[in-house]
């Protein structure tokens, strides 16, 4: 039995399988939300963010979209990324009462988020870590294993918590990020994943060992499936961080236009 | 589980080879000829006779690579392909000798039910031949001989290959004839094998593609794990080297 998912090389079936690594990490991820992460302190809005967040990174991991991804399909190894690094952090992060991350603030500890968090070193940081996890010799290496599979995906999400960080979380320590800001960090953040994407999307031969070699899947060749990973990361990606930054844009046009503060403007900006 | 096992260690096996550059490289430090050419759709060694498992000897083999200028396996001393004549997939007889003569060739053993080395190699070698230019590419002929006469109609296997390469030539005889073909190109039959639990079966064959040059000497073999980009670089030296062979005899 395996317990991540990752490339094993046998034909693909569509019997279930479990994946017990998953459900203890999705576990985990629960219990932490519940003890540490406010959760009884939470808003039913925040608790619906966390548990939603929590679903996205399970439909992610598991069987199919997990097993698919990890060891067959390029295209649903790009779909899993997104969930993992660009839909499931900001929806963990909103679901975190305000209380919970002055708390926070007050860990030890909390001085290296501070850091990593600063928004030029966590573009940064984010977009190393996509262009890393998706350089062909590093991808091949780890998916070819559990605990590299696993890595992958944990170093995903972790990214993925450190670039939505500056703009989700309400800690109030960067009254110089304000909203108009943020938008600016989101949409630089999709040009940078340009670069992956040109890569995939309009590479002549297969980069991946894992998927040009795996088992076929569908009806679709491997540069085929290589190109469509490419445009799941620009249009998926790109709708996702547009979105997010559409909404920003109308949390400013509101503050500019009402004159009672609105929650969310009063938890990120007022402190 | 015992079948997917023994394909799993083949498939990361030949992941890794690929990844790592020149297939023989690694290949003559680790493995030898007669298991890698076993290396089929759930083969194993155990499943096969041990008569059968008879292989060229390593010896007569030599790593690709940057140097030799190929990343498929290079035969040291090219084996002759038996003159054979077998059923294409429009009922007409095809003498392989004197069908490709003169051409570069390449002859693959495998069947339509393939779920992962078959068709895997198939797509990466029709990939590559699709980015010749067209006067390359019909100095080439690929040809698919089924190891599953009994669920491998001509029909099927027309569908099949059409799905690759509409110009792949496709083989059917009985399982006897290839078998006996096989063995006498010193590689091991296919061997049908039940899958448990089911009523199904699958068919463990060689994985290899061999590579034959227009005077009918096999000159390279290609494993599974062989990727588009070594195709890309083995294709226009193979090119070369028949006309070359061409060249030498007159053909």
């Amino acid at each position: 039995m395996q317990w991540w998912c990752a490339a094993q090389g046998v034909a693909w079936t569509w019997s279930w399988r479990p994946y017990p690594g998953v459900w203890i990490f999705i576990g985990l991820l629960l219990l932490a939300y519940l003890r540490f992460g406010g959760g009884s302190a939470a808003s039913s809005r925040q608790r619906t963010a966390s548990f939603a967040g929590l679903i996205a990174l399970w439909v992610a991991l598991d069987w199919p979209i997990g097993a698919l991804g990890s060891g067959y399909l390029a295209s649903l190894h790009m779909v899993q990324f997104l969930l993992i690094a660009l839909v499931a952090p900001p929806l963990l992060l909103m679901g975190i009462p305000a209380e919970r991350y002055q708390r926070l603030a007050t860990w030890r500890g909390f001085g290296l988020v501070r850091v990593l968090t600063v928004p030029l070193v966590a573009l940064l940081l984010f977009n190393t870590v996509v262009v890393a996890t998706h350089w062909p010799g590093l991808v091949d290496s780890l998916m070819s294993s559990q605990l590299g599979s696993f890595v992958l995906d944990v170093s995903w999400l972790l990214a993925g918590l450190i670039l939505w960080w500056p703009v989700v979380s309400p800690v109030p320590d960067r009254p110089r990020f304000p909203l108009g800001v943020r938008m600016g960090y989101l949409i630089v953040c999709t040009v940078l994943m340009t670069l992956p994407y040109v890569f995939l999307t309009f590479a002549e031969l297969p980069f991946y060992a894992t998927y040009e070699l795996a088992p076929p899947v569908g009806v679709l060749s491997a540069r085929d499936d290589q190109r469509v990973a490419g445009l799941i990361m620009r249009l998926g990606g790109g709708t996702i961080l547009w979105t997010a930054a559409g909404v920003l844009f109308w949390l400013w046009y509101r503050r500019e236009n009402d004159p009672q503060p609105i929650r969310v403007d009063s938890r990120t900006q007022s402190r | 589980m015992r079948d997917e096992t023994g394909l799993a260690a083949e498939s990361v096996s030949s992941q890794t080879r690929a990844r790592s550059g020149p297939v023989l490289a690694s290949f003559t430090s680790c493995l030898a000829f007669g298991s890698l050419v076993l290396s089929g759709c759930t083969s194993t060694d155990e499943s096969v006779p041990e008569a059968a498992q008879s292989a060229p000897d390593p010896a007569r083999i030599e790593p690709g690579g940057e140097a030799g200028g190929f990343r498929g396996m290079e035969l040291i001393n090219p084996i002759p392909l038996p003159a054979f004549t077998l059923t294409d997939t429009s009922g007409e007889p095809f003498d392989y000798l004197a069908e490709t003569a003169g051409s570069l060739s390449f002859l693959f053993f495998g069947f339509t039910h393939c779920p992962d080395i078959c068709p895997v190699q198939l797509a990466n070698l029709a990939a590559a031949l699709g980015d010749l230019p067209y006067s390359d590419r019909r100095q080439i002929e690929v040809v698919f001989v089924s190891t599953d006469p009994e669920r491998d109609t001509p029909e099927v296997v027309r569908d099949y290959l059409d799905r690759f390469d509409a110009e792949f030539v496709g083989l059917v005889a009985p399982i006897d004839t290839v078998n006996g073909l096989l063995v006498s190109m010193d590689l091991p039959p296919a061997i049908k094998e039940p899958v448990p639990g089911t009523d199904d079966y699958t068919v463990g064959h060689v994985a290899q593609i061999m590579a034959i040059t227009g005077d009918g000497l096999i000159r390279l073999a290609y494993p599974g794990g062989i990727r588009q980009n070594d195709w890309r670089n083995d294709l226009p030296a193979l090119l070369r080297l028949n006309a070359a062979v061409a060249g030498d005899t007159g053909r």
